[in-house]
């Protein structure tokens, strides 16, 4: 007998089975969670659990399980508590603690139950701390789908089925499949979801195969004869074994390809809770959308869809009587274009009658309906005085793209949140001259357009009429002022999602890039009957003399305590007068430029407006001012009071002050308002580009607030204002450029129209300006309607902005060689899809590092490549480059169909988060075939044959067979081989050896009989 | 030669495959609802591996045919028999995974599964060797039916209507142990304590008995010489217990046996003291029911335990007693269905007991 192996460990015993089910487990928590360290520790300690001996007392097996088991949930669910741990007396970690313990405890897991259990513990949890923390009695989806996740990779990893067990309940299918399902909300892959849906049931059948081969106790063995022959045609039938279920599987996928949706068939009358549920899951089937063209082409012409949309019209007719031509509904399938919503919108805002109630919050017969798109606008005709032909021409209908655009190369749209309402012939200051007005831009009744960055002023002025009048006196000192304002009320999306460069922001190295950085260009605090506007007059103003040479000390604009480093920005001028001006910073030096205005109160900075950008360095900016490098502020007593006016409507006042009590809380600190705000927002109001407010007698913001409308992010930051201020908090809406898309190669944000974003600054208990972005983030779905609408209207706006940084740089310092040559970054860059920074889901915020973004479309790489020489990568004089820009536009550039630009716009923003997030992380596919492929392929490869331990009964037999040798040479020896007792003897030991059954007791006999003989002294 | 027509299929949903089918329906109704890809991914693959396995399995299992032949005339009660079986796969692609087969007795219907680890590949005959047993004596035909497998990923049981008869197969009755020392009435008999040096002289007058001739014994056996002096016809009977070897009898009356139970009993028992006592070579012959066996070697005992297993209680009457007479013994019933070797048949022992 073998003695008792004393060791702890012995070599896992891992069957394919059991590896395939944890890879494809492991690969797709990994795309779940993103943590790739904890899925690592999860896998290996499972295999280390496997390896341990069998002969190990099975209190320290249950130990080592228990505390793998304690240590992995406590790893997983701690980070879902926001930080600090420390907050209310240690209970987050106690309550991560409390589950922790109830999965480690919990050793047998007879059809999950573990894993059931352990999923309403965690989802009590998210419960418990959403109700503390955030004070909204929601469910935790996400995380909950990261807690599944987590559950089911733990449930596969520890399986006893994977073991020597004959357990029949299958929860690790159920998991596996579940892991998947998580799992495919994040991406799109069609391969990559085959293969993750496809390895735990292959998995699965593994296992059963194996553990139908173990016959049952009542199942004797029948022994083979014939030695096996040869099989031949072995690979025909593996072929047919695996080809036969793929092909079923591939013709029922194809088959399922073409059933519609049934939400697409619902009649107009259903009840509230279908249409709901079809919202909803058309909501869920975007978010999880695997989809392959070639794949629906190929199901199309193998399957017939029009069987099925026959048949499921058949069925919703029979729910009403009359068919119905088209669905009103907001359909978001993608396979329905929103040409249809377009089409059908139109029709409805041109029909909307003229309301005379409303007149005290529009402007009559320029109360344009800010939400259409200005196709549908018409100048309007016979009014008094005929002011179309005083104006400029509003936008003309450009080429009619496919989805119904319209593309104005001679009236671009001004980006998004703010109404540019500064009229005609007003500038700031002295009247501009003439060279800076361009006939051909947009006039400031285009309220299509609408953005932070104001129009420019400088169309013709026309003279006054009484409807402009009527415009002039919403303004205190129309003269003097620089307006600009909010739109509420939804925009033209195109102009919300143009590409075009506003600024560019070049940082000194990379560690003092933030992960979002934000620039604040303008401050609107002032409630008006439209929403929230600034007015920039005289007061408060301060003019300093610039000099290009030197920096320029500003006090006022230094919050933070550190200095952490300097940035050179260039800011497009044509739109906006503000300068797009970090957080924090204590010095400036401006370039080309003599005069600066600031207005200290609010750190807002104004340069003249000019068609050249204006490149500004920025010394000792703080990009990501902390709680504990903040300052306090010096807002005066009056600025204070100004920050809590809301001149609203006795209604509209009592509702916001208790909204804010209700939801705010009246007596929380403001940080926790802030908090409670931000997600109540984001669970009531969705982020879209498409707001619709409902007409009625209320401020704009009070009936965003009432109805569940979606919003923009200057929807938020105005609604978080008023109702700051009608709790007590001043609080105003900052107004500038948010993007984290940062190039760490060239060290440089690119602020595009796009990212013009509007958050709020409130003053909080310590005297302090907060940050706060109340925006929440945008979902996937959003994300995928927006993209047609994604268009550079002015492609030449970046490479402008970028030469005259380096004029400004190169006037500076001509010394310093060129660092960044204008075509070499963009022309050697790979063209690859850009990473696209509209506002992701809150979890990629939290977790994102600095990403590593691509360079600019392709679209300006094709154009800088086309237009730049071949140059030296060293010098360009700027007269050539000015040069080359002058010179004719290279055809394919402007003039090529709207679809290149737009298509590879489109392109580019259909590498949306999920490409982004694929480019950034591992390739899936290629390691889930690593894992599931090559690695048993090469330990089948080099397969050990461990030598067969015999069974007891052979080893009997191999006993008996010693003994009868021994035997016979005894019996020579003594000359006993005719003597019937030995012969008897013999034969009883050779039927021990050969005969039907072995008994072991007889054959000690017979070992001692043999032994006495051996004793025996020869004759 | 046409092949066997197929046997008709019959294919079982196992655990594992009702697991399946029902998550498949699960996930494509969750997707007709929701439209999650990845859910018709799933519910495609899960409903296709299931038909598939049903599929492959009838398909497979159509092809197998039966065989089952034993070359073992005899057995015990009890004790494994040598059969084979053979398996064919007429199948041209489809090999056969893991079939077992379930093997019972013809009549009586125990059943025992015997299953060959390995595939049975297209076109190929396997030859296994299995070992049932037999539960009832007498003759009996093994059977072997239902030959069955799981599919290789277990998800159906497919079962065949095939079967197989084997030729006849004597089983005898099981030894049911037996103190034989205790029915013999007589104390054991050990000849000779020492190793064996006196049984050299059995032939001598020593080691001789010395009798009357009772008529019956063979003339030949007469000692004249011994004769002569005693004036009497005498016998030497050298002490060779190969000579004073016991005659039994037995009576398979219903009258001696009332019940079936105590008649298998009696029969076990018989075959005990049958095989004890010709261990110990003191038994000469048996006569069942007015056939006499010899039991002198080993092919007699082996006809003899033939007559054993398929005797049965018949309905005539025990015979007349037969004067008593040395060594021979009867077999007759006694209490807590055990026997009883009596030196007198039946009636005279049931006078005697009721007395």
């Amino acid at each position: 007998m073998t003695p008792p192996n004393n060791k702890l460990w012995r070599r896992p015993d891992i069957n394919l089975s059991y590896w395939l089910a944890l890879s494809s487990a492991l690969i797709a928590f990994s795309i779940v969670s993103e943590k790739l360290l904890l899925a690592a520790f999860v896998g290996l300690g499972a295999i280390a659990l496997s390896a341990l001996s069998p002969n190990i007392p099975k209190r320290l097996r249950y130990a080592a399980q228990a505390s793998f088991t304690l240590v992995a949930y406590f790893a997983a669910l701690l980070p879902l508590w926001p930080e600090p741990y420390s907050a209310y007396y240690y209970t987050p970690v106690a309550l991560v603690l409390g589950v922790a313990l109830v999965a480690a405890l919990n050793h047998y897991s007879y059809g999950g139950s573990r894993g059931v259990t352990s999923i309403a513990a965690i989802a009590f949890l998210l419960f418990i701390r959403n109700i503390v923390l955030y004070f909204h009695f929601e469910a935790p989806l996400e995380e909950l789908g990261f807690s599944l996740a987590f559950v089911g990779l733990m449930e596969i990893a520890l399986s006893p089925r994977f073991r020597n067990s004959e357990d029949h309940p299958h929860p690790e299918l159920i998991f596996g499949l579940l892991l998947a399902l998580v799992a495919s909300f994040r991406f799109t892959s069609l391969s990559l979801g085959i293969v993750l849906s496809t390895l735990p049931i292959l998995a699965f059948l593994i296992r059963n195969h194996e553990l139908a081969k173990i016959p049952n106790e009542q199942v004797k063995p029948a022994t083979l004869l014939s030695p096996p022959s040869r099989p031949r045609r072995k690979q025909l039938t593996t072929c047919l074994l695996s080809a036969t279920p793929l092909l079923l599987a591939a013709l029922l996928y194809l088959a399922t390809l073409q059933v519609p949706f049934w939400g697409d068939f619902l009649p107009r009358d259903a009840p509230y809770l279908a249409q709901s549920i079809a919202q909803k899951a058309s909501v869920l089937s975007q978010a999880s959308n695997l989809d392959d063209e070639a794949l629906s082409e190929a199901a199309g012409k193998i399957v017939d869809p029009q069987f099925f949309k026959q048949k499921a019209e058949q069925i919703a007719q029979s729910w009403k009587s009359t068919p119905r031509e088209d669905s009103p509904l907001p359909d978001e399938r993608q396979d329905r274009p929103t040409a249809t919503e377009q089409s059908s919108a139109t029709p409805q805002r041109q029909a909307r009658p003229y309301d005379p109630d409303n007149y005290e919050y529009r402007l009559g017969p320029f109360a344009r309906n800010r939400a259409g798109d200005s196709s549908s606008r018409v100048p309007s005709p016979a009014t008094p005085g005929n002011i179309a032909s005083q104006f400029p021409r509003l936008s003309e209908p450009g080429p009619r793209s496919e989805s119904g655009r319209s593309f104005d190369p001679s009236n671009p749209p001004t980006p998004a949140g703010l109404n540019p309402g500064i009229p005609d012939g007003i500038g700031y200051g002295d009247a501009l001259p003439d060279e800076f007005a361009t006939p051909d831009s947009a006039s400031n009744f285009d309220l299509a357009s609408s953005s932070e960055t104001s129009p420019d002023p400088g169309a013709s002025p026309a003279s006054p009429t009484e409807d402009f009048e009527q415009f002039l006196d919403a303004f205190e000192q129309p003269e003097k002022a620089i307006t600009q304002a909010l739109n509420l009320e939804g925009s033209d999306v195109s102009a919300l999602l143009n590409e075009e460069a506003l600024a560019i922001v070049k940082l000194d190295s990379t560690r003092a890039a933030p992960r979002r950085l934000y620039l604040r260009s303008n401050v609107l605090d002032t409630v008006d009957r439209f929403g929230l506007g600034a007015i920039r007059g005289q007061d408060g103003r301060v003019t300093i003399p610039v000099d290009p040479q030197s920096p320029l000390v500003l006090r006022s604009f230094r919050q933070s305590k550190s200095e952490a480093s300097s940035l050179t920005i260039t800011a497009d001028r044509r739109r906006s007068a503000t300068l797009p001006l970090p957080e924090s910073f204590g010095r400036i030096q401006v370039y080309e430029e003599t005069t600066l205005n600031i207005y200290p109160e609010e750190r807002v900075a104004i340069a003249p407006r000019s068609p050249e950008p204006l490149t500004y360095r920025v010394f000792e900016a703080d990009l990501e001012v902390t709680d504990r490098d903040r300052t306090k502020a010096s807002a005066s007593e009056a600025y204070r009071q100004r920050m809590l006016e809301i001149p609203l409507r006795e209604e509209d006042r009592n509702y916001l002050e208790k909204l804010a009590k209700r939801v705010g809380g009246s007596r929380s600190p403001t940080r926790q308002f802030a908090y409670r705000f931000g997600n109540y927002f984001a669970n009531r109001h969705p982020y879209s580009y498409f707001v619709d407010i409902p007409p009625g007698p209320g401020h704009a913001v009070v009936r965003w607030l009432e109805n569940k409308s979606p919003g923009l992010c200057s929807n938020y930051a105005a609604a978080f204002v008023l109702l700051a201020r009608s709790r007590g908090i001043p609080a105003r809406v900052v107004g500038g450029f948010a993007s984290d898309e940062f190039d760490s190669k060239e060290l440089r944000f690119i602020m595009r129209q796009r990212n013009a974003h509007a958050w709020v600054e409130y003053l909080d208990e310590s005297n302090q300006w907060i940050r706060f972005d109340p925006t929440p983030g945008i979902s996937e779905a959003e994300i995928r309607r927006a993209e047609q609408y994604v268009n550079d209207r002015n492609p030449q706006s970046l490479r402008q902005l970028l030469l005259s940084e380096k004029r400004a740089s190169q006037a500076v310092d001509p010394e310093t060689p060129e660092e960044d040559a204008l075509a070499s970054p963009y022309e050697t860059a790979p063209a690859a899809p850009p990473a696209a920074s509209t506002p992701s889901l809150p979890e990629r915020n939290a977790q994102d590092p600095v990403s590593a973004p691509r360079p600019s479309p392709s679209l300006v790489q094709s154009a800088l490549s086309q237009d730049a020489p071949p140059s030296p990568s060293d010098s360009i004089p700027p007269s050539s480059t000015k040069s080359t820009l002058t010179s004719p536009k290279s055809e394919p550039r402007v003039a090529p169909p709207p679809e290149t630009p737009l298509s590879q716009a489109n392109d580019a923003l259909s590498a949306t988060p999920p490409a982004s997030a694929e480019k950034q992380d591992p390739p899936w596919l290629a390691l889930l075939a690593i894992l599931a492929i090559v690695i048993p392929g090469i330990a089948y490869l080099m397969r050990f044959k461990k030598p067969q331990a015999a069974t007891p009964e052979l080893q009997l037999r191999h006993q008996a067979g010693r003994l009868l040798a021994q035997l016979d040479q005894l019996l020579q020896e003594h000359e006993l081989s005719q003597d019937p007792i030995w012969i008897e003897t013999r034969q009883s030991l050779s039927q021990q050896r050969y005969g039907r059954e072995t008994s072991p007791l007889m054959v000690q006999d017979l070992a001692v009989k043999v032994a006495l003989l051996a004793k025996r002294k020869k004759k | 030669m046409s092949p066997a027509p197929a046997p008709s299929i019959t294919v079982a949903p196992e655990d594992s495959g009702r697991v399946v089918l029902r998550l498949g329906i699960l996930a494509l109704v969750a997707y007709l609802l929701l439209q999650i890809d990845l859910l018709a991914l799933a519910a495609c693959s899960l409903l296709a591996v299931y038909a598939s396995s049903s599929r492959l399995a009838r398909a497979s299992l159509s092809g197998l045919r039966l065989t089952l032949s034993t070359k073992q005339l005899r057995a015990r009660c009890g004790e494994p028999v040598d059969a084979r079986l053979y398996l064919k796969n007429q199948n041209r692609i489809l090999p056969i995974y893991y079939p077992s087969v379930t093997v019972r007795e013809k009549n009586t219907r125990r059943a025992q599964t015997f299953q060959f680890q390995g595939l049975v590949y297209p076109q190929q005959e396997v030859s296994l060797s299995i070992d049932p047993t037999l539960g009832v004596r007498g003759l009996r035909h093994l059977e072997a039916l239902a030959p069955r497998s799981h599919f290789p990923f277990a998800l159906h049981l497919a079962q065949s209507k095939a079967r197989s008869t084997s030729p006849e197969i004597i089983a005898w009755p099981r030894p049911s142990p037996l103190d034989v020392d205790s029915l013999l009435n007589d104390p054991p008999r050990f000849r000779f304590e020492t190793s064996g040096e006196q049984s050299i002289h059995s032939q001598t007058i020593e080691a001789a008995r010395i009798r009357d001739y009772h008529p019956g014994d063979p003339k030949s056996r007469i000692n004249w010489k011994l004769s002569a002096k005693l004036d009497k016809l005498t016998i030497i009977e050298p002490r060779d217990e190969r000579q004073e070897r016991y005659e039994l009898h037995l009576e398979t009356s219903k009258e001696l046996w009332p019940s079936e139970l105590a008649f298998e009993r009696m029969l076990r028992l018989v075959t005990t003291l049958v095989s004890e006592l010709s261990r110990r070579k003191v038994i000469q012959g048996i006569t069942l029911d007015h056939t006499h066996y010899p039991l002198t070697s080993n092919r007699e005992l082996i006809r003899f335990y033939d007559a054993l297993a398929t005797s049965a209680p018949s309905p005539r009457t025990p015979d007349l007693p037969i004067p008593p007479r040395r060594f021979h013994l009867w077999i007759l019933p006694a209490p807590n269905s055990q026997i009883l070797l009596a030196p007198q048949s039946a009636p005279l022992f049931e006078k005697e007991a009721s007395k």
